[in-house]
């Protein structure tokens, strides 16, 4: 038995296709397995990982890495990718004028317009007053209850109320008279006294419509044309809210500031484009498009946009030990999003969505890199390591042993860090191409978008169907069905939205609704799988045109996602291209594909009759058509 | 079956002394649904006050200071029954209620269950789940043996929703309890840890503990 290792290092997962090749015909496979990668793609930190991979596939079948006779690794254009995102806009109040959030209950009903004075000088004040009392924490709602009932008893208008606990339906539902009141107020402290205000509560189920409105705004506190220019943002950011208070001081404004986002550089091979990075995503890959194929890019310095760029290139040289002017960037996807941000200078911890742009970079490395990895793994398990072949061409290899595929065959290779299409044809060499930006950007996008701050839950959104806990014994899933359970759940999980993994719930943090998760989580699909999987596809497809492509497997690790080859399926319906998940040895699903092909690829050289002509080739660059 | 019906029937506006007087019940009960001059409200009676508050604003109209849906619209109205155990301070039930209130749902004290008394132990959560058989919600609340607890009529008895201890404020726990209650109602998540700001007491008792452990004090 001569027993041979494949090893796939890709940017989150090690594969590993273990076969003994010593058999006549075709190499038997014994095992396979994946970890995550250790480290960077392409870097001696790999080797944990490789070893712990090979350790698992040869356990399966009683052996060691030892008894290997070689272990190959994929000659890599080890496509390096990273990504970044920076928000464009930013709402700031300066001064406080905007009190606007979302409390689970704020109290009692309608519009108040007054002065803002402190709940401690309602006794002081004159009997025609128009006043929205300013209730701190210290104040019991009884209390407050009493207080204000007597003013209202005495004559005084008390129109509404901010409140600094969560007493606003208490306090309400013991006054003589609906007024309304907003709750839940964090720093009543910066609430300015002795200044007109406006507070509406909208009833349940609908959301503010006057303090929304600029005009309504203007009306409310007589405000010149050129000052309700000033208060759009605040119109905007109250829009969709239960419940509002806007507060006039003299100085007051709330602005949307745009940060000066910057401008990247496109270099290509002919042209050299600037595209301004507040234009939008769109514009930033129309013009790649335009300069392909792509040799570098560069950001504005002093600029967010080159901020970015430059800790990418900082990253890349670390890892591939190259000088920073040596680090070329050969592909860029922009994403638009909205991010929700804290205000700055809110009282009531409010949230604005703010533009963002999020950018996935990627550089290629050289042979050099697998070298020195191939070189420490046959150090590590004393066992010869070599470079097995180009990991386009092993991705087709490998993708061909799914069932039911024949040449002319495209593989679209759907990662963590990077999208990657080759396409083979009788007779002509192998055309691939990489692209930045897969599975992580998704993530990267979900966990902004949705404003989760932890990228385990965004990893978690990402990869798994929701549900909602309707009561203690069922759920509803994502399409309206519902599930039953015998024992009752976990009461922490009861009215949330969870992810499901395998039967097991598990709670999403977030107060969004189930349906905004999931949009989310699908367009951030779209613009980064879809989108990239049209590039890729456009770039090898004979004359660029995705129509003359007849057959498109879907390998990686992101071929693995529930809902991503339907929405591929679906999409590329439209242009008569058949798609369909590859199923790798017949038993693997769409993983292991580079893995199984470096097998295949080792065992038809060693018979010396290549059946596939499949020949080394330097990799295309983002958007080339390669000829 | 006539429908039972409330409706203000005072005049739009009182003089402003008459707030003074607090009066408890402003509803009058089994009215003519035809003699009413509002709109006919339909629904159960937790919908019916909700629209009334909202109409009676509308109308220039006046509600009494106590909370309106919190009082008894007809005996066995959908709300959460809360039972309080003899040995609480019977203010438990006014704390609950409160955050039942702040909720937004019905709440209304339920008499402590024989049998429940007899049980060892569980007589809390066997008193909080005889509460929930009775409610027409399914919720019930118990409060007693230092403990608060919250229990839905599917459960199996001797498995409460939620529990917790009075540490340090009492009313406090109560007022989670109540509050708990009515997201249980409304399929909302619960909370569980308590707000840390109007437990002064159970801070400096923490702190206490911790320098005593620490063998400072």
């Amino acid at each position: 038995m001569r027993l041979i290792a494949g090893i796939d290092v890709g940017n989150a997962t090690t594969e590993v296709a273990l076969a003994d090749v010593s058999t006549p015909s075709a190499p038997r496979f014994l095992a396979s397995s994946t970890v995550p990668t250790t480290g960077i793609k392409g870097t001696v930190r790999n080797i944990p990982g490789i070893v712990d991979a090979l350790r698992r596939a040869t356990a399966a079948v009683g052996l060691t890495p030892r008894d290997l006779s070689l272990v190959l690794l994929n000659e890599a254009t080890p496509v390096i990718g990273d990504i970044a995102m920076e928000t464009i806009t930013e709402t700031l109040v300066t001064e406080s004028t905007m009190i606007g959030h979302n409390p689970a209950s704020p109290g009692g009903l309608g519009l108040g317009v007054g002065r803002t004075m402190h709940i401690r000088d309602l006794v002081s004040a004159k009997r025609t007053d128009k006043v929205i009392v300013v209730v701190t924490r210290d104040y019991d709602f009884e209390i407050v209850a009493n207080i204000v009932g007597r003013a209202l008893e005495a004559g005084v208008d008390v129109q509404g109320g901010i409140v600094q606990a969560d007493d606003g339906v208490l306090i309400a539902n013991r006054l003589p008279k609906t007024i309304p009141f907003v709750d839940e107020v964090a720093y009543i402290d910066r609430v300015p006294l002795n200044m007109p205000a406006a507070v509406e509560v909208a009833p349940q189920g609908q959301a503010v419509r006057q303090l929304a409105n600029p005009y309504g705004i203007a009306s409310l506190f007589g405000l010149t044309p050129q000052e309700t220019a000033l208060v759009i943002p605040i119109a905007k950011a109250l829009i969709g809210l239960r419940s509002a208070v806007v507060i006039r001081t003299p100085s007051g404004e709330v602005k949307t500031r745009r940060i000066p986002a910057g401008s990247l550089t496109l270099t290509g091979e002919r042209q050299t484009l600037t595209a301004k990075l507040d234009g939008g995503a769109d514009e930033i890959m129309d013009l790649i498009a335009q300069v392909a194929p792509l040799q570098d890019v560069q950001g504005e310095p002093g600029t967010n946009v080159g901020g970015m760029i430059g800790r990418i290139r900082q990253t890349m040289s670390e890892v591939t030990e190259k000088p920073i002017e040596g680090i070329k960037i050969r592909d860029v996807l922009a994403v638009d999003c909205q991010v929700p941000q804290r205000v700055a200078g809110g009282v009531a911890q409010e949230f604005s969505l703010e533009n963002a742009v999020g950018l996935a970079a990627m550089v290629n490395a050289d042979r050099l890199l697998m070298e020195r990895v191939a070189k420490a793994v046959s150090e590590e398990i004393r066992v010869p390591a070599e470079l097995g072949g180009v990991e386009a061409n092993m991705a087709i290899l490998g993708a061909l042993t799914t069932p039911g595929t024949d040449l002319p065959l495209a593989v679209l290779d759907l990662g963590a860090g990077s999208t990657d299409a080759a396409l083979l044809r009788h007779g002509e060499p192998v055309r691939s191409t990489h692209l930045a930006g897969a599975g992580h950007m998704v993530t990267l996008l979900i966990n902004s978008e949705l404003g989760l701050g932890d990228i385990e839950v965004a990893e978690q959104v990402k990869r798994f169907p929701l549900a909602k806990v309707e009561s203690l014994f069922h759920i509803r899933h994502e399409d309206n069905t519902v599930r039953f359970f015998q024992e009752p759940l976990d009461a922490h999980l009861f009215g949330k939205v969870v992810s499901i993994d395998a039967g097991r719930l598990l709670a999403i943090p977030t107060p969004h609704t189930m349906e905004r998760i999931r949009q989310v989580r699908q367009e951030a699909k779209q613009k980064v799988f879809v989108r990239n999987s049209m590039r890729a596809l456009s770039a090898i497809a004979p004359a660029g045109n995705l129509r003359l492509i007849d057959f498109v497997v879907i390998v990686g690790g992101s071929g693995l996602d529930f809902e991503l080859p339907q929405m591929l399926i679906r999409h590329m319906a439209s242009y008569g291209v058949v798609v369909g998940s590859a199923n790798v040895r017949g038993t693997e699903g769409p993983v292991n594909a580079v893995a199984t092909g470096l097998v295949l690829h080792y065992f038809e050289g060693q018979r010396g009759a290549g059946g596939v002509p499949v020949r080394s080739q330097a990799p295309a660059a983002a958007g080339a058509g390669m000829g | 079956m006539p429908v039972v019906f409330q409706c203000e029937v005072r005049p739009p506006r009182l003089p402003a002394q008459a707030w003074g007087e607090r009066t408890r019940s402003p509803w009058k009960w089994g009215q003519d649904p035809a003699e009413c001059q509002h709109s006919p409200w339909r629904g159960d009676g937790r919908q019916r006050s909700r629209v009334a508050k909202c109409h009676f604003a509308l109308h220039g109209g006046t509600l009494d200071a106590e909370p309106v849906y919190q009082s008894e619209s007809f005996p066995e109205s959908p709300a959460i029954h809360v039972a309080v155990l003899p040995d609480v301070d019977s203010a438990a039930f006014r704390w609950i209620r409160v955050g039942a209130e702040e909720e937004g749902v019905p709440c209304r004290e339920a008499p402590v269950q024989a049998e429940s008394r007899v049980f060892g132990g569980s007589d809390l959560v066997a008193a909080a789940y005889a509460a929930a058989q009775q409610s027409r919600l399914g919720v019930g609340v118990a409060a007693g043996r230092g403990r608060v607890v919250l229990h839905e009529a599917h459960m199996p008895a001797e498995r409460p929703v939620w529990e917790s201890a009075f540490a340090g404020d009492f009313r406090h726990v109560c007022r989670l309890g109540g509050c708990n209650a009515g997201r249980l109602v409304k399929r909302m998540p619960l909370r569980f840890e308590q707000e840390s700001t109007l437990d002064l007491a159970a801070i400096v008792a923490g702190i206490v503990r911790s320098l005593q452990g620490r063998g400072i004090v």
